[in-house]
């Protein structure tokens, strides 16, 4: 056991002293000789044992009063460690970057650790958590150089979960050594709140080992709003167009939040701003218009007003409008009983977004395309080829997919192994009349038609091939009461390859029909060509960022704008190259260069995944047992719940006695 | 003219103006040997017409001569019944326990006091008085005088007493028994701190002979309400022992069993027919007497 405060113990302790040295020293009496001494006499007797016990009680109810308050003063805690090894482990997960009223969590943590080692003998470790444990000092004895690592402690990306700490306490080499474990933490709610942490640290810490809980910021409301994401409309922006763009908030507090503005800033200028009312827990989207004027790259900025927990408040986000994007459409001949071509419905979608300033579309037979040089191209729609193994436009697309280019292919029915060229299996041929699958729109070309939009269940297809053996993760569209899916997107090399069963037009689906035909063309003619209008990357994002051809032979770095670059690994795995891009804290627009040349810029926004940052105070208390305790208040030294309690006894009892001594006295 | 008595330490002339005032008349017949203010119980026997005195007020208008008022126009009283004096007997206590002194000064000068003044109250009258002064035994008589020179004396025996022995009331008023007449007035000045049964024994000696008796009990308020808050030493004034206490602690069962005597004395008197009274030292001698010496002339 120790004391946060010994100096107070020991003045307590001397304060216990001044009752007994007054009764040791002050024997001083008044000396009266006595005429009535027989019935002063008679009186003493009667009295004799009332006044000794009396005397006696009031003067241990004295000391037990002055015990308890020194005792409450010093701020008792067990199982810091006595004069054996304690660890010390402070959550520095993005969460205690939370303004707890005078400074952040982590400013109040490290105050914290600095006053425990300050009182904690013997060795002490020091350690970090935010993703894992951090050892950053193994049984030191000098507070000071503990003081200048703990204060050095700063921030990191990561989310420090109860579940994942106990796992690397427990799984810790010198746990066994370990007389004291303090963890200092936020303990959010999230984590911590159905108390199965604490009781799997109870139940399976060494016998020798009690670990104390100091919960900083044990606030029970607090206020943060979140951005969690945004969305573009697939059919990308365009400049000179009213473009839209959504944003995803959320309000985390337990208090309803009223009209909060949602503000989008391009280039540093406040372009647009929505107003969202949420109720305490609520998530809802909310829609700012996007005016871009020029077709070059804009640096995007959603923000929320400032509240406790900043790093949720923002997303940063690169918006790069429509280039010129040069077409091929490769369609057979029209028949002379068909009215259109069968490339007029898509090409009216794609020009109906962006004009021929942003498509530059051409056609041409299948025996003209298969002599092109596809290069030249960004996106290749076939119209009812089918693309068999060792067809020359076969070779040709799948070498141009391999370089990064995108197709997309319709396909017509009777034609047995359309797609077989890449190895893409379909089932026979579906002449029912379907409908569109409502049910099933997520991740799809349609799913914005899962709000108020058109009903997708009036799209009719009437004559189709489905998909076999495709992965959710590639189905895009789905009729009701078909298993498979009628639209698939498939990576082929640094390409992609969409691929429809069924052509878009008379006598497959009246869709061309549809106003929402043209997003839906759009969204086929993006996801092929692998562009994204909008580039960003959330928390751990980073790693799924799609980035242009990676060589060994090159010097990669990346900076935050107006910072100094810092360099970055290339990592190959089996035939694939990444660049090793640790999360950093700040969100910002980052920028990756090649030797020196800039090949993309993105919006960085450290991870939402704690903006729960709800402490889980009462819960984590009643949790408490005896190996693992909670701190009450954050404050204070570790004082134990059982340690709380006897002082309250202590005063309680001193009460009691200095009553029964005054009734003993008036009887 | 100068007070003759002004040198004496224990006369308080200004007391003993104001209760000459008052007066003492004995309620119970005397016996008396000069012609006095008193009425004798001996009606009948051989009395001779003896003359006339002047009328004071308060004398019995039964005993005025309305035939010399008309001869003289003055009011007489005839002196035709034999009428005699009384003896008062002072016994006054000088044992150890009057050595006590706390806020209010010794018990015994404050017995003292009122000795004199009682014995110069019963000379104003006409009357006598002698004292006796006794601890464990009776250490010593001033004969019955009716001379101002006892008063004297009375003062010279307080000055020189010595407070050495415990006291023997009870002891000592079966000894006085045998020593004074009958039919007298006797005052005990004393703190009575002995036993009272055997104390009483020794009044009812006394009462046998028809004494009226007249207790003064004196007390120092610190013995009535042991009000010493803290420790407290209290060595025994009549003896070799002491207590160390505490006074808050004892206060009030002392103060209980104190009451407790003092009522068993009061009611042990009003048994009896003495006159019984409380004399606290916080209040002066005189007031005592004269709140005393007023009641009686009511009855």
């Amino acid at each position: 056991m120790g004391f946060a405060n010994l100096t107070i113990l020991g003045l307590g302790g001397a304060l216990l002293a001044i009752p007994l040295l007054l009764l040791l020293i002050n024997r001083k009496r008044q000396v009266i000789p006595w005429g009535a001494y027989y019935w002063m006499q008679l009186a003493a007797q009667k009295k004799k044992k009332k006044v000794r016990v009396t005397e006696w009680l009031k003067l241990f109810s004295k000391l037990l009063l002055i015990l308890a308050a020194a005792l409450y003063l010093a701020r008792p805690y067990i199982g810091f460690g006595d004069d054996g090894h304690t660890l010390i482990v402070i959550d520095n997960s993005l969460s205690m970057t939370t303004d707890s009223g005078s400074g952040s969590r982590l400013d109040a943590a490290r105050e914290r650790a600095i006053s425990i080692i300050r009182e904690t003998p013997g060795r002490i470790s020091l350690a970090s958590y935010s993703d894992g444990l951090q050892l950053l000092a193994r049984g030191q004895t000098e507070p000071a150089n503990l003081e200048r690592l703990v204060s050095a402690i700063l921030p990191a990306a990561g989310t420090a979960s109860g579940a994942k700490l106990a796992v690397d306490l427990l799984a810790m080499d010198d746990l066994q050594e370990l007389g004291g474990i303090v963890v200092i933490s936020d303990f959010q709610r999230q984590y911590y709140a159905d108390g199965s942490v604490v009781e799997q640290l109870s139940s399976r810490l060494p016998d020798t080992c009690r670990m104390t809980l100091v919960p900083i910021d044990d606030r029970t409301s607090i206020n943060n709003l979140a951005l969690l994401d945004w969305r573009v409309a697939s059919e990308g922006l365009h400049a000179g167009r009213e473009n839209l763009i959504d944003a995803q908030v959320k309000n985390f507090g337990n208090s309803p939040a009223e009209q909060v503005p949602v503000t989008l800033f391009v280039d540093g200028v406040d372009i647009d701003r929505a107003y969202v009312s949420l109720p305490a827990g609520e998530t809802r989207w909310v829609t700012l218009a996007c005016p871009l004027k020029e077709g070059a790259e804009h640096a995007a900025r959603l923000s929320l007003p400032t509240d406790d927990y900043q790093l949720d408040n923002s997303l940063e986000i690169v918006l790069a409008p429509v280039a010129s994007y040069n077409v091929l459409a490769v369609v057979p001949p029209q028949g002379s009983d068909e009215q259109f071509t069968k490339d007029v419905f898509v090409r009216s979608a794609l020009l109906a977004v962006g004009g021929e300033n942003s498509w530059n579309y051409r056609a041409m037979a299948a025996r003209q395309a298969q002599h092109q040089d596809l290069g030249n191209s960004d996106l290749v729609i076939v119209f009812g080829e089918p693309l068999r193994q060792g067809d020359v436009l076969t070779e040709r697309l799948q070498d141009f997919l391999a370089k990064g280019g995108g197709v997309v292919s319709f396909a017509v029915v009777g034609q047995p192994d359309f797609w077989s060229g890449f190895d893409v299996l379909h089932a026979e041929e579906d002449t029912s009349e379907r409908t569109i699958d409502t049910q099933r729109l997520d991740g799809g070309y349609l799913e914005f038609l899962q709000g108020d939009s058109i009903n997708a269940g009036q799209i009719r297809v009437f004559r189709s091939l489905p998909f076999l053996n495709a992965p959710a993760s590639q189905a895009r569209l789905y009729a009701k009461g078909q298993e498979n899916p009628l639209a698939r997107a498939i990576p082929v090399g640094e390409g992609t390859l969409v691929c429809v069963g069924f052509l878009p037009g008379p006598g497959y689906t009246d869709f061309y029909y549809n106003p929402n035909f043209v997003q839906f063309v759009q969204r086929l003619a993006w996801e092929a060509m692998a562009k994204t209008p909008d580039l960003g990357v959330i928390g751990d994002g980073l790693s799924r960022l799609p980035l242009p051809r990676l060589t060994p032979n090159q010097h990669y770095t990346w900076q935050a704008e107006n910072q100094t670059a810092q360099p970055l690994a290339l990592i190959e795995q089996g035939d694939r190259a990444y660049l090793d891009l640790k999360q950093p804290l700040a969100s910002g627009i980052y920028i990756i260069s090649a030797d020196g040349e800039s090949m993309m810029r993105f919006g960085f926004n450290p991870s939402r995944e704690d903006s729960d940052i709800e402490p889980a105070a009462d819960q984590l208390y009643a949790a408490a047992t005896k190996r693992v305790q909670v701190e009450e208040g954050g404050q204070g030294g570790g004082a134990s719940r059982e340690l709380a309690w006897l002082g309250v006894i202590l005063l309680l009892a001193a009460l009691l006695l200095e009553n029964y001594a005054h009734l003993v006295h008036r009887t | 003219m100068p007070d003759s008595r002004s040198w004496l330490k224990y006369f308080d002339a200004e007391s003993v103006t104001r209760l000459s005032h008052i007066g003492f008349k004995p309620e119970l017949l005397v016996e008396g040997h000069l012609v006095g203010n008193h009425r004798s119980p001996f009606h009948g026997f051989a009395i001779e017409f003896a003359g006339h005195r002047q009328y004071v007020p308060g004398d019995d208008v039964k005993h005025l001569d309305w035939r010399a008022y008309y001869r003289t126009g003055k009011y007489l009283i005839k002196q035709y019944e034999q009428e005699t004096n009384f003896t008062a007997h002072l016994v006054l206590d000088i044992s150890q326990s009057m050595g006590f002194e706390y806020k209010h000064g010794r018990k015994l000068d404050y017995a003292a006091f009122m000795a004199v003044a009682l014995a110069q109250l019963v000379i104003n009258q006409s009357d006598t008085v002698g004292a006796h002064f006794f601890d464990n035994e009776l250490r010593g008589s001033i004969a019955v005088s009716g001379s101002q020179d006892i008063v004297g004396s009375i003062n010279t025996s307080f000055e020189q007493a010595e407070v050495k022995e415990p006291s023997d009331l009870g002891r000592v008023l079966s000894h006085l028994a045998e020593r004074v007449g009958r039919r007298q007035v006797i005052f005990v000045i004393s703190d009575f701190f002995g036993d009272p049964e055997e104390t009483f024994m020794g009044l009812k000696r006394l009462l046998d002979d028809r004494h009226e008796i007249v207790l003064l009990h004196l007390v120092d308020p610190l013995e009535l309400d042991f009000d010493i808050p803290g420790r407290v030493r209290l060595p025994d004034l009549e003896g070799e022992e002491r207590l160390d206490l505490v006074g808050s602690d004892i206060r009030e069962a002392y103060n209980e069993i104190f009451q407790d005597f003092l009522t068993d004395m009061r009611q042990r008197s009003l048994a009896l027919g003495i006159d019984y009274l409380l004399c606290g030292m916080d209040r002066p001698f005189g007031f005592h007497l004269a709140e005393y010496l007023s009641q009686r002339t009511l009855r």
